[in-house]
């Protein structure tokens, strides 16, 4: 069915036109100087056409048609039940067999319906289909590891925590994190049949760059699969913490020793009495410290501030720290005590609500059992907690510009030590100083687009600067090419395609994004499984959901051109037989 | 004469039954031999044997020879039996004449001729056969049977051997150094009485104090041999081919062989360990006697026990240490002596049973004495030797005669007025009273219960004065002490009479100023914080003066019984005032306690001045510096993981990094060392070598992972882009707030 002619060199329309129209006024005088009878409207008819057909050649006119043929495209994985079923329904059903890497999108134009059955076809590919009616029909999902989420950079001491999904385990078999020479260091048994979910974890007791393993083991011991685990442990980082308290009080004193036998540079100012102090410097070796000023609080990533010592502050020391909080990104934790949750109190903005209790639970924290004011933090927006518990937060804090200040309304977790639970106060205290202390700010922040790269394949990622710089330079063992993010000047974006197996490394200046490269057969089942998602989330988007039933089909132009002949033939015979 | 020939038909039978046997041995013999050498398997050689001596016996069955047979081959090989020879095996009397005669005939020829007769079976073939398998295997023997190199490796004995790895993986093979033979011996210490052991296993198990000498034998001559221990490298001495050392065993540790020849190109050993025994302390077990005895002064004062005593390598000496302590509280005097045991004692002997009588009297101790003893064992360890005591035992002579009465110890004085102390002596008095009261007349019973009722008088008028009574509001005590001459009293000897006034009288001479003053100065002058008025007397509050008072009435009706000559039933008042007087006393310690602290005047010109001017702030600088003990090993892994990720050479600096990580790996692989000796000698390899294999690395690094322990929770710094982008968020949220 023809619903509408349209013409491909539109743009030619007018001047085609009026071509036509001079050309055919011409003719009609021409005509009209010799005689005026019944064969000059038959000329001046045939004179029409021909202009007609020669405006047609040249302005290409073209059909919109609905088209019901269909094709499927096979790609690797595919069900054959799937594809039977499809035939059933789909007379006349044409299939191709998808290739990488192949231009297939000038065949995909001849049909109105596309499916795709089988993993799905590769993400670089998927340009291929933009604008197309395409329906992406899936396959079961492959057995093996479907989901998997680790840390590529790590720091040290802590734990390797990987979590993921096994889908179609086998009953009885378990895996096992092993490291790079093989011993085992965790495992977990697979128990189901189905779909299982796993935690493996190893502590991180040394720098560097490791590739441990996971192994799926059947019951016997046997080693059935065995897939790479790439990841960096990074050195830590040590912070200068500075103390204030008007007077000495335990919490203060066990957490000057924890942090400073951490090799954090610690230092303490305790008032004695008016304008005397107790200066207390651990592993600190810089200027002693004087005045709360802006200089002496630039040196600091966190201060720990009992509310009074910040009450009795003069007004140029506020503001020096508060400046420092803005500007620099100092943290500040304030320590708590029953005048803090007065609603007279308006130093801090901190907003407290009465439950009444006085001892907590925290999830993560498993039966320990901590003292608290019998207050909870009111929710508010910019508020962010560090510990929380049912929707409550119970330690947060808030961002100012750049810096942060928060305070907790658990206390008294010195006690903590003294029963023995020494994990968990180091635990409770990292948590808080980590969240609240002044980060180090990177020049290069990279970002891995590519969740497994394989050699010879696309590796994407992104990288943001923190100074605006037109010329950015990227390395490996060539330069590398890289796209400017539209929105903002320091986004950048690239792509490289790895030539070798194992780490590899992007240098920009002195930071360096290390990856690892692994072989083609690596991560089948998860690559598989990440493959299905990235289908389904490309070809669900709308411009593939409305299925495009028509599609365009030119005219042919022969068909003018033997009109045009005829007519001009007609033209020309006419006067020779009647002249 | 025809048992005679039967005879040699019998002994010609044996003989030939002899000879297969003998055939069969050879063979089985000669086969088997060669079998063991070839296999040198002992069980299967003789398995074999026994299998070829059965199947040739089999084979030739022996004992299927008969006499008949016998007579038989005889009659083939001699002619001149005339196909008679069986004529000997029947009996005569079944024969005719004729036969008889020629038996009788064959009979003397057979005799004659049995020298002649051949042996059907001879031994050459099995000798000859017995002797070339013989040759042949002391031939492979000689040379060595060297079935292939791989089967040689793996065989126990040469797991033992000393193997020298080069450092310089590229140094041609046949250059390397071997050692053909070592030999370690170890001294054990004089006193252990050990032989001296030898071994050429290299990983030593022994006693402190023992010297270790190693000699190791080289294929040829070679500049120096070194033995690296954990703390030090030592060259051994030198000897042509021969290396030796010897060493003094102080510590656990583990040792290597380092070998460089004349080109400068070193070997390595693999790691030993010396794991280091001690000597054990001897043991003492005690048996027969209490770990407290008491002795009534009547009684027989021995103590017999017996010391069953023992050490692992001997034992020197053996005693006890008797200590006698005289006298009580300060004026305690204490005497040791050295006891020997009744049994006689062998020194060197490794296990003892020793007894010993020990007699208090003997010890010069008295009644109230106490002696305290422990055996003490030393054994024959040099230069120091082991000691051991045995639990202290103790033995007391009960003093029946001492006072057990005593103010706290903590006391510094006993402030305690003498009269608290009587009341327990009346009652002590009373219930003696009573119980004699079977055994005395009625007239003294009574006179001693009036006497006891005078007593608790005199006791009740002195609590009087510490309340202010007056001396008079009573019975006169004095008066009625004169009526009551002493020398009457029955209940003389067992009053202690500390409470009557005469006693007082009698010890005037201590207090001379007080007896002068007697009539109008209280006892308690002393002791009271008095203003002029008795009842505002500070020693006790109004509750204690409310007890006394009660205390004198309980008196006062324990009087009344013992005046009434019924004793028994004044005993629950005298109890009953004992009582109170006690808890008074407890109150009066309470009270002695709280003198105490008294503070420094207070300055009242500086007080709530203001000034600080003297004082300072204060200063504290302390560098906390975490010495991690692995740190090296932890920096070790770090550094393995680049050079299996980068594939470079190991360099000398990383080469001084391994070896201070197999220190720190040493120092803990000392206690667990079967555990880490891989592992350790691994390191060692990477601390000397250039190259190595990834495999290899990848090996050590996770060796030396799971060593290291896990690092404490601690905060860490983490980073952040800070981009204009960042800051626009930031701006927005603050806007939006």
């Amino acid at each position: 069915m023809i619903d509408h002619i349209f013409f491909e060199n539109s743009y030619l329309f007018w001047p085609v036109v009026i071509l036509g129209a001079i050309l055919f006024g011409l003719f009609i005088w021409k005509e009209w100087m010799l005689k005026l009878d019944i064969s000059l409207l038959i000329k001046v008819f045939v004179a029409f056409i021909l202009i007609f057909s020669l405006a047609m050649i040249a302005l290409k006119p073209a059909t919109m048609r609905t088209n019901k043929e269909a094709v499927v495209l096979l790609t690797k994985g595919f069900s054959q039940n799937r594809l039977d079923s499809l035939k059933a329904k789909h007379k006349n059903l044409k299939q191709i067999l998808y290739q990488e890497n192949v231009p297939f999108e000038e065949t995909l134009d001849l049909f109105g319906t596309i499916f795709i059955l089988g993993d799905g076809v590769a993400t670089y590919d998927f340009w291929q289909f933009n604008n197309r009616p395409a329906t992406y029909l899936g396959s079961p999902m492959p057995k093996g590891i479907t989901k998997l989420k680790y840390p590529l950079e790590n720091v040290i001491g802590e734990n390797l925590e990987i979590n993921g999904s096994y889908n179609n385990a086998t009953k009885g078999h378990s895996l096992v994190l092993q490291d790079s020479y093989g011993l085992a260091i965790d495992s977990v048994a697979l128990l189901t049949d189905s779909l299982q979910n796993f935690k493996l974890k190893a502590a991180l007791k040394a720098t560097g760059k490791f590739v441990f393993k996971i192994v799926e083991k059947d019951e016997t011991g046997i080693r059935v699969s065995q897939e790479l685990l790439p990841f960096k442990v990074v050195p830590k980082t040590t912070f200068k913490i500075l103390f204030i308290n008007s007077y000495p009080v335990f919490e203060t004193k066990y957490l000057k020793n924890f942090l400073s036998e951490m090799a954090h540079e610690v230092v303490l100012r305790t008032k004695l009495t008016k304008n005397r102090y107790k200066f207390e410097y651990f592993n600190y070796s810089n200027v002693p410290i004087i005045n709360l000023d802006s200089i002496t609080l630039s040196r600091f990533d966190l201060v720990i501030i009992d509310d009074m010592s910040y009450k009795s502050a003069s007004k140029r020391q506020k503001t020096a720290i508060n400046n420092a909080i803005e500007n620099d990104g100092l943290g500040v934790f304030v320590q708590p005590n029953y005048n803090l949750f007065s609603q007279s109190n308006k130093e801090f903005d901190f907003r407290f609500e009465k439950d009444g209790k006085t001892k907590l639970r925290l999830t993560e924290y498993g039966k320990i059992a901590f003292d608290k004011f019998p207050f909870r933090f009111k929710n508010r927006n910019r508020f962010e907690g560090i510990h929380s518990s049912n929707g409550h937060n119970y330690t947060a804090y808030k961002r100012f510009k750049k810096g942060r200040v928060g305070t907790s309304v658990i206390h008294n977790t010195y006690q903590l030590q003294l029963k023995g639970k020494t994990e968990a106060y180091k635990r409770f205290w990292s948590d808080i100083v980590n969240r609240l202390a002044k980060q180090k700010e990177s020049e290069v922040d990279w970002k891995i687009n590519t969740n497994i790269s394989i050699i010879h394949q696309p590796f994407k990622f992104e990288l943001g600067i923190s100074k605006s710089n037109n010329n950015v330079t990227l390395f490996n063992d060539r330069q590398l090419a890289l796209k400017q993010h539209i929105s903002g000047s320091n986004l950048w974006s690239g792509t490289n395609f790895p030539s070798q197996q194992g780490w590899n490394q992007i240098r920009h200046g002195n930071e360096a994004l290390d990856f690892y490269v692994f072989d083609t057969l690596a991560w089948q089942s998860l690559r598989t499984s990440n493959q299905h998602k990235m289908n389904n989330l490309y070809f669900l988007s709308s411009q593939h959901n409305a299925k495009r039933q028509r599609v365009r089909k030119t005219i042919p132009l022969f068909w003018f051109f033997v009109v045009f002949l005829f007519c001009f033939g007609y033209l020309w015979v006419h006067p020779k037989f009647y002249g | 004469m025809s048992k005679g020939g039967k005879h040699i038909l019998t002994q010609f039978q044996r003989r030939w039954q002899l000879i297969l046997f003998t055939k069969s041995m050879l063979y089985a013999f000669g086969i088997s031999l060669l079998f063991f050498v070839l296999t040198k398997n002992k069980i299967i050689s003789i398995v074999f044997f026994v299998l070829i001596v059965l199947t040739v016996v089999l084979f030739t069955k022996p004992w299927k020879i008969s006499l008949k047979k016998v007579a038989q081959y005889i009659d083939e090989q001699l002619p001149s039996m005339e196909n008679s020879t069986e004529l000997l095996l029947m009996p005569k009397k079944s024969l005719s004449m004729i036969a008889i005669l020629q038996r009788y005939k064959v009979a003397e020829r057979l005799k004659k001729d049995k020298g002649q007769l051949p042996v059907r079976y001879s031994l050459k073939k099995p000798l000859l056969l017995f002797v070339l398998l013989g040759v042949a295997a002391f031939l492979i023997n000689y040379w060595g049977y060297d079935k292939t190199n791989n089967y040689l490796e793996v065989q126990p004995s040469s797991k033992n051997n000393i193997v020298v790895k080069a450092l310089d993986s590229s140094l041609n093979k046949a250059r390397r150094p071997v050692v053909t033979e070592q030999h370690l011996m170890i001294k054990y210490p004089s006193y252990t009485m050990l032989p001296n052991r030898s071994s050429t296993q290299m990983n030593i198990k022994t006693l402190e104090g023992s010297t270790i000498y190693w000699t190791l034998t080289l294929d040829k001559k070679i500049d120096s041999v070194l033995l690296e221990d954990t703390s030090d490298t030592h060259t051994m001495k030198s000897n042509g081919k021969v290396f030796s050392i010897a060493m003094f065993l102080k510590q656990s540790s583990f040792y290597n062989f380092k070998l460089v020849d004349y080109d400068g190109a070193s070997y390595l050993s693999e790691l030993y360990a010396i794991e280091m025994t001690t000597d054990e302390l001897p043991k003492i077990n005690i048996q027969g006697v209490n770990r407290f005895s008491t002795f009534k002064t009547s009684d027989k004062k021995r103590i017999t026990f017996n010391a069953f005593v023992s050490d692992d390598f001997g034992l020197a000496d053996a005693y006890i240490i008797a200590t006698v302590t005289k006298g009580e509280g300060e004026s305690v005097k204490f005497r040791e002596e050295r006891l020997s045991f009744d049994t006689s004692f062998t020194k060197g002997s490794k296990k003892l049973k020793l007894a010993k009588t020990i007699d208090l009297d003997s010890l010069q101790m008295e009644p109230g004495d106490e002696l305290y003893f422990y055996v003490e064992v030393v054994d024959v360890k040099q230069p120091k030797a082991n000691r051991t005591r045995s639990d202290t035992y103790f033995a007391v002579i009960r003093d029946t005669t001492s006072n057990q009465f005593a103010v706290e110890s903590t006391m510094a004085a006993d402030l305690m007025p003498d009269y608290f102390r009587s009341q327990r002596q009346l009652i002590i008095d009373t219930e003696k009273l009573i119980a004699d009261k079977a055994t005395i007349s009625k007239t003294v019973f009574n006179k001693a219960s009036n006497a006891l009722g005078y007593d608790q008088k005199a006791l009740r008028l002195k609590y009087g004065q510490f309340m202010g009574d007056e001396e008079d509001s009573g019975i006169q005590v004095g008066l009625e002490m004169e009526n009551e001459p002493n020398e009457n009293d029955p209940l003389d000897k067992y009053t202690h009479k500390h409470d009557s006034n005469n006693e007082h009288d009698l010890e005037a001479h201590d207090h001379k100023e007080e007896s002068t003053n007697k009539e109008t100065k209280s006892p308690l002058d002393n002791y009271l914080h008095d203003h002029d008025n008795p009842e505002s007397a500070t020693l006790f509050t109004q509750s204690l003066k409310g007890k006394l008072r009660q205390a004198m009435s309980e008196m006062w009706s324990a009087e009344l019984k013992l005046r009434l000559y019924a004793p028994h039933e004044s005993l629950p008042y005298q109890y009953r005032a004992l009582n109170l007087i006690q808890e008074i006393k407890n109150s009066a310690r309470i009270y002695v306690h709280r003198i105490g602290f008294d503070p420094p005047p207070i300055k009242e010109d500086k007080r709530l001045s203001g000034d600080l001017s003297t004082i300072n702030s204060y200063k504290k600088t302390e560098e906390i510096s975490r010495n991690e003990e692995v740190a090296h090993i932890r920096e070790a892994i770090t550094r393995l993981s680049q050079l299996i990720n980068s594939k470079t050479k190991i360099s000398n600096i990383d080469r001084r990094l391994f070896k201070i990580a197999g220190n720190e790996l040493a120092a803990i692989a000392i206690d667990n060392p079967s555990r880490f000796l891989h592992t350790l000698q691994s390191i060692k390899w990477l601390s000397q070598q250039q190259e190595t294999s990834t495999e290899n690395l990848l090996k050590i690094q996770s060796q030396l992972r799971a060593v290291v322990p896990k690092l404490p929770i601690n905060p860490t710094k983490s980073s952040y882009l800070n981009s204009n982008m960042n800051d626009l968020m930031l701006q927005e949220l603050d806007n939006n707030d």
